[in-house]
């Protein structure tokens, strides 16, 4: 790769809360991250499907598809094999965990959460 | 229970033995051995020394030796090692020619096995009348034993049981009733035993019992229900009964027991709750789970926001733009969450029954337009007002069905994404006044009509996901609405087709038209220049001569715009009459107390803390000065008729 050019991962945020968005936008973006906001199900799956994404943040309580939803489609589709996924929930039953992972989540975030786990969540999933 | 006693003198044959064939062949000894062989008890012979002299067929079977193991030795083998004595012990008895009846011990078998048995040791007497021996019969009663462990262990079961269990004959004569009857019921089993169970079914439904005991002996198998009953002290209760037919070994049915569970309390909750629009204490525990994780998502999101955005600006170096949009997201967010928090304060207040409601005429007309004027300009959701003049009042809390409006008109709007007019009217039905908020939004499925009041309940509709909402609102409503004693109803032609919100008022009665004034003067010519004066103002005035008659008045329904009050009726005390006023049509109306005499200035005091608006002495231009001021209190309301 020629110096000075740098690649940005591109991370899909799916969250029905503008502010919400709004927040995982400012905490992730920056030089090596790209942030891309989807305000649906529908939306985040589309958008998912053009710009393959490294890593996809969703909200598992979301008007039309849910987030499960949304991930079992990623898991089930050979090309989108690789993008990472996080679960962010305001729901802590771990019923519902369990069902996120099992799902193929590769991790799980309950709001309200720290920017700070959330940053060190997004690398940790983009190591794997 | 059947035995064959070896007693020397004759017997009750059971069996007659081969050997015994005509009266010339009968021999004594032959027909006692064959009673003997024939015996189900074991019958032995012994020496005084307790060897066995004899072992008949039905010894074999109870101890598993035959006679030939058994004739010529000690009795002893047969005796548990953890009674050494005991056989010497009955001896003894025995040699002194008495018998040992029915003496339960215990006896050890050819196998080895313990088996519970029953003794008679009866002396056998020589020819000269000394005892030379000893007979002895004996039974397993290891059956009995264990029957009779299990009876009781069931006895003890069925008294130390909470539930009542009541036994009783196929006629309803109760046999059994145990400590959780006389908890349950109040009687005590002496009084109960032998009683009719009829006695516990409340009087009207006397043919209840005689229907359950007539499919009892069908033998259509256990039966459950739910009754109420009539305890000792009169009191009524509910039960849950299970009775059961209770079987003799031929298989019919000779009675019954029926097992009882009090459940008075369930009962009124779920009358309670069927009043209260749900329907079971299932729904009541899905509702109050679904409220939690509701609850819980509702609140988690906006404080989400506020927890992260407050670590970004405490962690990182922004931008002033980064961080006015950023605090002004916060504030949005924190007003989302007080909003939330006590919308659902809100409606457990008016379900727990804390609100507090100030009910007072209002003129719904001009409320209408309050409501309107503070939900704002949307253009493309514009508010259009349709309320006609000369609407009778409403007794209302002016705040809280402003508050009812300020959700109708926010519903509207938020289900109106693509615009549309609002309409709100009112119109009298019956006597009634009904308000309704007319949109040309989303609408609402038919299937959903019924519910759309319940707590949370969001309709489930692809086209509507994305608006927020709690849920509540129309709740909330429901719940002001119903203690102003009206009721709330929702339409809608379905998905599309936009829906009406409309919600009742008790009106105010009114016999005449809007604009009357209660006068309660004696004098009747002075009265006259007064109504004279008021109606050159626009109003009309109702006369009362007295006290009495305008209390009456007040009783009937009449709620005046204004009060001009004589202080010197008979029997009145002004201050008084003027609480009893404002006690029961609140001291929203001006009232004009007119008077002869002077009044000091503490008097004047105490007459406006009562609720006067003015007191005027009864002089020349008293009635003008009274119209005067009653017109300009009432002002901007006169306008609009």
């Amino acid at each position: 790769m020629p110096p000075g050019i740098r690649v940005l991962k591109t991370v899909v945020i799916a969250d029905d809360e503008p502010s919400m968005r709004m927040l995982v936008h400012a905490t992730i973006e920056s030089d090596d991250y790209k942030v891309i906001e989807a305000g649906d199900g529908d939306q985040a799956w589309a958008l998912i499907q053009q710009y393959k994404p490294s890593l996809v943040l969703l909200d598992v309580q979301m008007p039309g598809r849910s987030g499960l939803e949304i991930l079992r489609l990623i898991r089930t589709h050979p090309e989108l094999a690789g993008i990472r996924v996080i679960l962010l929930t305001a729901i802590d039953r771990e019923a519902d965990i369990e069902a996120g992972l099992m799902a193929g989540a590769d991790f799980y975030l309950t709001k309200p959460f720290s920017p700070l786990d959330l940053i060190t969540r997004v690398e940790e999933a983009l190591r794997l | 229970m059947r035995r064959a006693t070896a007693v020397v003198n004759g017997s009750h044959a059971r069996k007659r033995s081969p050997a015994a064939v005509g009266p010339e062949r009968l021999d004594p000894r032959l027909i006692l051995a064959a009673i003997v062989e024939s015996s189900d008890d074991a019958i032995i012979g012994k020496t005084l020394q307790n060897v066995i002299t004899s072992w008949n067929a039905g010894a074999e079977r109870l101890y598993g030796y035959s006679a030939e193991q058994m004739v010529g030795r000690s009795i002893s083998v047969l005796v548990p090692l953890d009674r050494p004595d005991e056989i010497n012990e009955i001896l003894a008895k025995v040699k002194t020619g008495a018998r040992v009846e029915h003496f339960e011990t215990k006896r050890v078998h050819k196998d080895g096995n313990v088996i519970d048995v029953s003794l008679t040791i009866s002396p056998v007497r020589g020819a000269d009348g000394t005892v030379v021996g000893a007979s002895l019969v004996a039974r397993d009663i290891s059956d009995r034993k264990r029957a009779d462990a299990i009876s009781s262990e069931l006895a003890a079961i069925v008294d130390s049981s909470d539930d009542a269990i009541i036994g009783k004959t196929l006629d309803g004569v109760i046999t059994s009733w145990n400590r959780g009857a006389q908890h349950l019921y109040g009687y005590a089993a002496e009084e109960m035993v032998g009683q009719t169970i009829a006695l516990l079914v409340p009087p009207a439904r006397p043919h209840e019992l005689e229907e359950i005991l007539g499919s009892l002996a069908d033998n259509k198998g256990a039966k459950h229900l739910e009754a109420d009953r009539v305890r000792k002290d009169g009191m009524l209760i509910y039960v849950a009964v299970t009775i059961s037919p209770i079987h003799n070994s031929n298989g019919t049915v000779v009675g019954s027991s029926s097992v009882a569970r009090d459940i008075t309390e369930q009962v009124s909750v779920r009358a309670a709750l069927k009043s209260s629009g749900l329907r079971r204490v299932e729904d009541v525990i899905r509702a109050k789970d679904e409220v939690i994780a509701l609850v819980s998502h509702e609140l988690r999101s906006p404080l989400a926001s506020i927890v992260g955005f407050t670590e970004l600006l405490q962690s990182r170096v922004l931008t002033d733009t980064q961080r006015k949009s950023y605090l002004g997201v916060m504030l949005k967010e924190g007003r989302r969450l007080t909003a939330l928090i006590n919308s659902v304060l809100e409606l457990q207040r008016l379900e727990n029954g804390h609100q507090k409601l100030d009910l007072v005429p209002v003129d719904i007309k001009a409320l209408l337009k309050r409501a309107v004027d503070s939900a704002g300009l949307d253009d493309r959701r514009a508010l259009g007002l349709a309320v006609p003049n000369g609407l009778p009042l409403v007794m209302a809390d002016a705040d809280a069905i402003l508050q009812v409006m300020a959700n109708f008109i926010s519903n509207a709007r938020r289900y109106s994404p693509d615009g549309g007019s609002i309409r709100i009217g009112a119109r009298v039905v019956g006597n009634l006044i009904q308000v309704y908020v007319r949109d040309h939004g989303l609408g609402v499925p038919v299937a959903d009509l019924p519910k759309l009041f319940e707590r949370f309940y969001r309709v489930d509709s692809p086209d509507r996901q994305s608006i927020r909402g709690t849920g509540l609102g129309l709740s909330i409503n429901q719940r002001i609405v119903q203690a102003h004693g009206g009721a709330v109803e929702a339409q809608s032609e379905g998905l599309g087709k936009g829906s009406v919100f409309q919600f009742t008022l008790p009106a105010v009665p009114r016999q005449a038209n809007p604009s009357e004034v209660l006068v309660i003067e004696g004098d009747s010519s002075f009265a006259r220049l007064l109504e004279a004066e008021l109606r050159a103002g626009g109003l009309t005035a109702v006369r009362a001569g007295d006290a009495e008659t305008a209390e009456h008045l007040l009783i009937d329904g009449m709620r005046p715009r204004a009060v001009v009050l004589d202080l010197a009726l008979p029997e009145m005390q002004g201050d008084e009459f003027l609480a009893r006023l404002g006690a029961r049509i609140g001291n929203r109306f001006p009232t004009i107390v007119l008077t002869v005499k002077d009044l000091e200035p503490g008097e004047i005091a105490l007459l406006r803390r009562a609720g006067a608006a003015a007191a005027l002495p009864k002089e020349a231009g008293a009635t003008q000065a009274a119209v005067a001021l009653i017109v300009e209190a009432l002002g901007p309301r006169l306008s609009n008729i």
